[in-house]
This record gives C-alpha cells, structure tokens and sequence, in this order.
C-alpha cells in the first residue's frame, strides 16, 4: 500500500482497469474494446502479476479471465479479498457460462463483482465496465468530503480550544478588577459609580457564561455517542435534589414517575433533562409553591405521535407565548427579557441538540401564565417502560 | 527560602487576581511566583539560578496554569510526577479552560486537582480559600 502512486489520489487523473488473462491475444481484445472507455487500461498475463499489479495502484475495476494455468481467477479474487488493501476492488469475471455455478459466488461476500460471458459482447463489456467506473468515482468523491469534513472538524476542535483557553482569559480582570475597585475605592465612589462598577462585572460574567454554553453546544454536537440503558427519572430525581440544596427556600413540589428507562447516552440526556429541569425550576420562581413534572406517555400529547414514547416535563410557571414556540429551539434565542430570568439563550438548543442526536424530536406546548410542558422522543430507545 | 504556594503564572492580571484572592484569604504571604515552565522546573529541581537552594526548600503546594510559556504546564506536571523528589507535591492545574482533553491529560499526568478559573471574581476567592483549606491544612503529606 505504501508503494501505491499518486496516481488515485490527485483528483485529475483517469481511473485505472486491470485486465487479466493468460493469452496475450485475449489482453489485446480487451485493450481494444476498452479504448473508447475514459480509463487507463493496465495487462496482467497471470494471476500472480495481477495481485502484483493490485497492491500497487487503486483499481476502478479488474476484469478477471477465469480460466487460467497455475492460477484460476477465482483463486486469484479470493487473494485479493483477503489482502485488506485490495479486498475492495470489484471484480467482473470473464467466463464461459457453464463455469460460474453458485458455489463459487458465494466467496466473494465483500467487495462488488459481476460476471462477463464469452464471446464477449462489445457494449455490455463497457457498460459494465463503466458502472464501475462510476462507482468508482462517487467513492472517491465521498472519500474526499469526508476527508474535508475531517478537515473542518479538527479546525473547529482547535477554534473551541482557543475559545476556551483565550477568549474567556480577559473576562477575569474585567470582573476580578472591577470588584477590587468597589473593595478598595467603593467609598470614594457614588451610588452610579458602584453600579457601573457592578454593571461591567456582570456583562463580564455573562459573557463568561456564553462562552460556557457555546462550547458546551458545540461539544455535544461533537460528542461520540455512547448508548446504554440509562433511567432518566433517577437523574430527573438527582437534579431535583440539587436544586433543591442550592435554593432551599423555593417550595417546589416535584412529581417523578419512576423507572423511565431508555436507551441512550446518558452523560448526554443528563446534560439535555439538566436544562429542562432547570428551566422548570427558574421559570416557577415567582410561585410560592411550584409544581413540577416529569414523567412518560405513549403520544397521545398535543404535538405527538400515538404509539410513540414521549416523554414530558411540565411546570406551572410562567410559560411562553406558543407563537414563537418553534424559535426557542435555535441557539440565542430568549423569549423573556434577561432582566425577569436570567439565561443565555442557549440552553434549548442544548437540549434540542441531544433529541435529535438520539434521532428524536423536541417540541413545547404552553400559554402566558399556565405553565410550559416540553416533550421529546427518544426513538433509539424502542421502548417505554413508564 | 520557598513559599509554600508556588504559581506557575505569566499573565500578569491573572498573578495579581490570584494574589488578591489568596490575600482575601490570608495566604498570600507564602506565595512565589514563577513566569513560566522552564523556571518552575529550575525551582523545584534547584538548577540554574536556584542552584544555591536548599533541597528542602520545596513548596507544599503548586498552583500551575496550563498554558504558560517555554515548557507548557502539563510537561511540568509530567517531569514534577517523574521526579522522586518531587512526585508527591500536590499540583493544582488553574487554568482557563473546561475543555475534556486538558482535563484528562492533566488528571492522567498526576494532577491532585483541575480548577477551572471562574470568571466570577467572587467565586475565585471562594475556590482559593477551599484549595488554601484542603491542601495547606486538611491534606496530610507522605512523610519524608
């Protein structure tokens, strides 16, 4: 593989065709008909040479003579099927018809072939030639835009590092400095002094927390999925509690069905249901006793699908207005003011992100003052056990 | 003689935050500061102009940025881990970033602790106060 030429992977040049037969007569023939077919056509009289020729260069297409001494052509297709880097050429077999019973074809269970019966019929042999030129070439392509995709993913993984390390680095002193001025000069300042002062550190650290959450966004867009059984009311229940520890006075009264299990990552669903949770929590506070849900049905909910698990969670907060439901999905999207909740916008489209990495969907369904249910599908999982 | 904090610090406002921090909690007496990993390197092994140092004369605790010039942070933790004379310093890697990779690489190289500097000033004066507990008072060294 290491002695492969250039030749494949520099986009302008023709893809190659092995042809293998023992009677040079046959190899003539072959060139012959192939001429008017856009490729470069490379002989190999034995099947020895032909495995020769394969690992030296990336073959569009190797047209395989069957009948030949030492070496027969399928004997020659099993070696290359075994070799890693040529088990994928495609192989047409020419043959006379009585030699190709399915026993035979049942080798060959990687890697595309076909077959070419003697006396070769001029048109068929091309066209077939050309399907797998064609095939060829949209690997190829495919191959490239991988290779590109590959590309702009490891400059978006070093772009987040920068962001991570650089960007946020001179948001410290602004707040750090910013606080050492209300400590050690506070009394030489007035009233609008201090809060100037105090408005610079807080646009520092909520830009601190933008930060935060775009590259957590992005993070779980990159994120390797890593599927398993996970029970999300355990971690709803989890959440809860830690709500709970670090706003002891809110007075929530919170209803988990137990045992909802699914399938999914669950670092991941832990990340989306922490958003919910939390945005349930915040969008109740002005309740003195708020209430909160989470729990499971099989879709009969405004928005689902009926037979598909959905799983929900309500509150009695403030809600939204249903009219801009389908925008709170895309990041930086708030639909309250930052004074009456604080937030980043970006917490839904989190959230959003995860569903449909599980191939689910998210959707909302409130009112002004009745409260907001979020529900989502998770379809990986198959199956609802609430 | 050594403080008993070294920070391994180049960015000036990140020194000064930190010094702050640690004064707030009243340990700012004990710190040396070192600009980047090369030094940090020549402190703890007495080499170059440390030379003249005690072999005792070592920190009880290390504060270490990630990102610092010359030798980076985690090739200063990896050749602090190396070392019989230093591999049981507690080394606590403050640096900016929450990205997985610093984290792990640092925890896999020996890190005692990651702390992710909060942008909230407040919020750093809490974190040294709890690094300053843990390690300077609560933590209990191997002896020798």
């Amino acid at each position: 593989m290491s002695k492969e030429p250039q030749s494949d992977s520099d986009g302008g040049m023709r893809p190659s065709v092995l042809i293998v037969d023992d009677v040079e007569a046959n190899l003539v023939a072959l060139e012959a008909l192939l001429e008017s077919v856009p490729c470069d056509v490379v002989r190999a009289s034995s099947g020895n040479e032909a495995l020769r020729q394969l690992l030296r260069r990336n073959y569009a297409v190797m047209l395989l003579d069957v009948q030949m001494p030492d070496m027969d052509g399928f004997e020659v297709a099993r070696y290359a099927r075994e070799n890693s880097s040529t088990s994928e050429v495609p192989i047409i077999f020419i043959t006379a018809m009585h030699e190709t019973p399915e026993n035979v074809l049942r080798g060959y269970s990687t890697g595309a072939f076909d077959f070419l019966f003697k006396p070769i019929n001029p048109d068929v042999l091309r066209s077939k030639v050309q399907v797998f030129l064609d095939l060829h070439q949209s690997r190829k392509r495919l191959k490239d835009e991988i290779e590109a995709h590959r590309a702009t993913l490891a400059e978006l993984e070093a772009f987040n590092y920068s962001v991570s390390h650089d960007l946020r680095a001179p948001l410290r002193p602004l707040d750090g400095f910013s606080q050492a001025l209300l400590d050690d000069y506070g009394d030489r300042l007035d009233a609008k002094g201090v809060d100037y002062l105090k408005r610079i550190r807080s646009a520092a650290q909520r830009m601190g927390m933008l930060i935060e959450d775009l590259l957590e966004l992005s993070r779980v867009s990159r994120a390797e999925l890593h599927r398993q059984p996970v029970d999300l009311s355990t971690i709803v229940s989890s959440i809860v509690a830690e709500l709970r520890e670090g706003d002891p006075v809110r007075q929530v009264e919170a209803i988990i069905a137990p045992g909802i299990q699914v399938q999914g990552d669950p670092r991941l669903l832990r990340i989306a249901l922490e958003n919910l949770v939390r945005n349930a929590w915040k969008f109740t506070a002005r309740r003195s006793q708020a209430r909160l849900e989470f729990g499971a049905s099989d879709g009969n909910v405004p928005g689902g699908t009926a037979g598909e698990p959905t799983y929900f969670i309500r509150d009695d907060g403030v809600g939204f207005d249903p009219t801009f439901a389908g925008k709170m999905f895309q990041p930086f999207q708030r639909l309250h003011k930052v004074t009456d909740f604080e937030g980043t916008g970006i917490g839904l489209a989190i959230v959003s992100r995860i569903v449909r990495r599980h191939d689910g969907r998210i959707w909302a369904d409130s009112a002004p003052d009745r409260g907001a249910t979020f529900f989502f599908t998770l379809p990986a999982t198959a199956r609802w056990a609430g | 003689m050594a403080g008993r904090i070294l920070l391994v610090e180049d960015n000036e406002d990140d020194v000064t935050l930190t010094l702050r921090a640690l004064e707030k909690n009243r340990l700012h007496n004990d710190v040396e500061i070192v600009r980047d990993g090369q030094e940090a390197l020549d402190l703890l092994f007495r080499r170059g102009e440390y030379a003249s140092r005690a072999p005792s004369d070592l920190p009880e605790l290390i504060l270490l940025d990630l990102k610092v010039p010359r030798v980076d942070g985690l090739e200063v933790l990896r050749q602090i881990r190396a070392s019989p004379i230093t591999q049981f310093l507690p080394v606590v890697v403050l640096t900016s970033s929450s990205q997985e990779r610093d984290v792990v690489q640092s925890y896999q190289l020996g890190a005692n602790s990651y702390v992710q500097k909060p942008v909230d000033f407040d919020d750093f004066i809490e974190a040294t106060r709890q690094l300053g507990m843990y390690w300077l008072v609560l933590n209990k060294r191997p002896p020798g």
